[in-house]
């Protein structure tokens, strides 16, 4: 492990992992790009650089990739990937105040706060996290996932009906396509080309982009909606200072992030919901939420980061990648004739070790470089919407069509946007749509394989009986119960105060 | 700064929700009856593991619609969808004209589309329309063609679509 951190530090391995995360970091900004293809894109450089270095520079994209997916959620209310949705409930609100460069600097230090953490339990803990992982079968991730869902009364905003209709049609659309499980074509009547389903990435660059965009062009003839951008002198001190005086949050998510992590195919996208959710649910003033909140952009990316690290954890110790760029760290291992699993760390232990500290490192790398980076890209906001509104709609075309190279992405993009433009006046928040369209396939393919499994066995039972699925279950129902009774709380002081108001 | 600060200028990100006339349960409510309305075609004498679970959330959106519907008629929220008839005119040839560029993607290529359409929403979104707008206009789409060519194209090497005229 020391030699690890010894190879990691030289000057060679520091400037790939820089040369890395500042990749990570342009590429992970655009919406559409997502760190899979960035990471993807840079294994043909890989082949002329030693197993390690390779690693170093790989990783150094993922993690400065997961950081900058908050730069477009905070800055345009686009979230960069499906990593950053929970981002934007607070980021951009935060750039509306003025504060772009607050919700930029929370951001990159939740980030380094997350990196840190799921290095140390990449570094030390891997195997007992790995032996845990493989206890989720099909009904934990069903019950974890019905769990992550009731995120979405904590995200409806003031209609909980309309949050949950959006959630029901965000899991619709996700439906649409070739089904995981029986491999059905499903709501593609006859159309060919959408039995490949809707693309997430779109999905949510529809969801988020394109109403934004609608209401930049309103935001003309009405009171602006972003105030305008101040740069702060103190602004980092002053941001780190506010994040610190609750370490509990940092920590809880960090670890939410490292647990959820672990689980091949569950990932970034919800850890970083499930821990805003329990930031949430656990301060003291929870209406802060989703109005600017520092600790609510903090919950999502300490969460969004640890998990990034964590999910390279089954990769390394079973050999099971755990997430898109793990499958790609994985042929990056096999080209350069190393084989994940347990061998690795007896075998090839300096390799295993260098990458892990790199993860960590890159962290630091990240932080520094994204504090650089936040007082120009919060001037970003003071650009005139007449330029901004086609360059966002340019980047976001692009994005969508580079995904498959598809055209139909593209027709997806703008029906779905004007869908949900439409929804969004209506009184509907695109975060419960979200949520459904990224839960949509893992409770889906738990819920019909742990029906699958209960009728070879007989029992039915096989969705309450499990240790594990048993807690998720506890965690739900209290969830549940939880938000009917604060939502009950809230609606006897509406009363109370319309009543006590004169006649 | 307050972190305590942050709930007091809730309103300002909110542009979606101004009370108005129009009955958005009700409309919410018909919406999720057309989706489920589809959905239900869709799902019309299939059976099978696959359709489990969009037969689950189809009904799931029908008894949501219902909700609201009741909701519609006992206690409506009641808002503004646009501000002005300028701005309702404005948003739908916005997005009849973003249909048009994407629609022409496949025609004329995305660098001669978004060329165009660049300048053009440039040009006319700007609060004046004089020939320094149009060199700016021209400039800035100069540069974000050229900055996505360097990126996507040169950099990473993604193809983007081209004209099937020419």
């Amino acid at each position: 492990m020391f030699e690890g951190l010894l190879l990691a530090l030289s000057p060679i391995y520091l400037m790939y992992l820089v040369i890395g995360v500042f990749g990570g970091i342009v590429v992970g900004a655009l919406p559409g790009l997502t760190a899979t293809m960035s990471t993807a894109l840079m294994v043909p450089f890989t082949f002329a650089l030693d197993p390690a270095a390779g690693l170093v520079l790989l990783g150094g994209i993922y993690v400065g990739a997961m950081y900058a997916d908050a730069i477009p959620a905070c800055l345009v209310n686009t979230p960069g990937t499906a990593a950053a949705v929970a981002t934007s409930f607070d980021g951009y609100p935060l750039t509306c105040q003025g504060k772009a460069q607050h919700a930029l600097i929370a951001a990159c230090f939740s980030s380094l706060i997350g990196a840190i953490i799921g290095g140390i339990a990449l570094l030390v803990l891997s195997p007992p996290l790995a032996a845990l992982s493989l206890r989720f079968g099909p009904p934990e991730y069903f019950w974890i996932t019905v769990f992550a869902l009731t995120i979405i009364a904590s995200i409806a905003g003031e209609s909980f009906l309309k949050g949950m209709a959006g959630g029901a049609i965000g899991l619709f659309l996700a439906t649409i396509g070739v089904g995981t499980v029986g491999g059905a074509n499903r709501f593609t009547f006859g159309y060919t080309p959408l039995q490949a389903g809707v693309q997430l990435i779109v999905a949510l660059i529809a969801v988020f982009a394109f109403p934004q965009l609608i209401r930049m062009l309103e935001e003309r003839y009405l009171d602006a909606e972003v105030e305008e951008y101040t740069s702060s002198k103190g602004a980092t001190r002053e941001t780190i200072g506010a994040l610190l005086r609750k370490p509990v949050n940092l920590i809880r998510s960090s670890l939410i992030g490292v647990l959820i992590g672990i689980l091949p195919g569950a990932g970034p996208p919800v850890a970083s919901l499930v821990s805003y959710n329990e930031a949430k649910r656990w301060d003291k003033d929870p209406s802060q939420y989703g109005k600017g909140s520092l600790h609510g952009v903090a919950a999502s990316e300490t969460a969004n980061n640890s998990s990034a690290t964590a999910s390279i954890i089954p990769l390394l110790t079973l050999g099971i990648p755990g997430a898109p760029v793990a499958a790609v760290i994985y042929g990056v291992l096999l080209i350069h004739g190393l084989r994940p699993g347990a061998q690795l760390y007896t075998v090839h232990g300096t390799i295993a070790y260098t990458f892990a500290w790199s993860l960590l490192l890159a962290g630091v790398v990240t932080f520094v470089l994204g504090t650089l980076l936040s007082k120009p890209l919060g001037k970003i906001v003071a650009v005139p919407n007449e330029i901004l509104i086609p360059v966002i709609l340019l980047l976001a075309t692009v994005g969508s069509f580079a995904l498959r190279n598809s055209i139909l992405d593209v027709y997806s993009l703008l029906i779905i946007g004007v869908f949900a433009y439409l929804l969004g006046k209506l009184g509907f928040h695109p975060g419960p749509i979200a949520l459904g369209l990224i839960l949509g396939p893992i409770v889906e393919g738990g819920l019909v394989t742990a029906l699958a499994m209960g009728r070879a066995s007989g029992m039915f039972t096989v969705f309450f009986t499990r240790g594990l699925s048993q807690i998720f279950i506890v965690m739900t129902v209290l969830s549940v119960v939880w938000t009917v009774y604060s939502r009950w709380k809230v609606w006897q002081r509406d009363v109370a105060i319309g009543s006590a108001q004169p006649q | 700064m307050s972190d305590d600060t942050a709930s007091e200028q809730s309103a300002a990100s909110d542009t979606t929700r101004r009370p108005g006339p129009v009955n958005s349960d009700l409309w919410s409510a018909l919406a999720l009856f057309a989706i489920g309305g589809v959905a239900l075609v869709g799902l019309y004498g299939r059976t099978g593991d696959s359709w489990i679970f969009p037969r689950v959330i189809t009904y799931t959106m029908l008894v949501l619609g219902l909700a609201l519907l009741v909701k519609a008629f006992l206690r409506p929220e009641r808002l503004q969808i646009w501000a002005s008839s300028q701005i309702t005119r404005e948003v739908w040839i916005f997005i009849g004209g973003v249909s048009v560029y994407v629609l022409a993607l496949r025609f004329v290529g995305f660098w001669v589309a978004s060329a165009l359409t660049c300048f053009v929403l440039i040009y006319l979104l700007g609060p004046e329309r004089t020939s320094r707008r149009a060199l700016m206009a021209f400039v800035v789409s100069a540069g974000t063609l050229a900055f996505l060519f360097l990126v996507f194209r040169q950099g990473f090497n993604v193809p983007l679509p081209e004209s099937t005229w020419f």
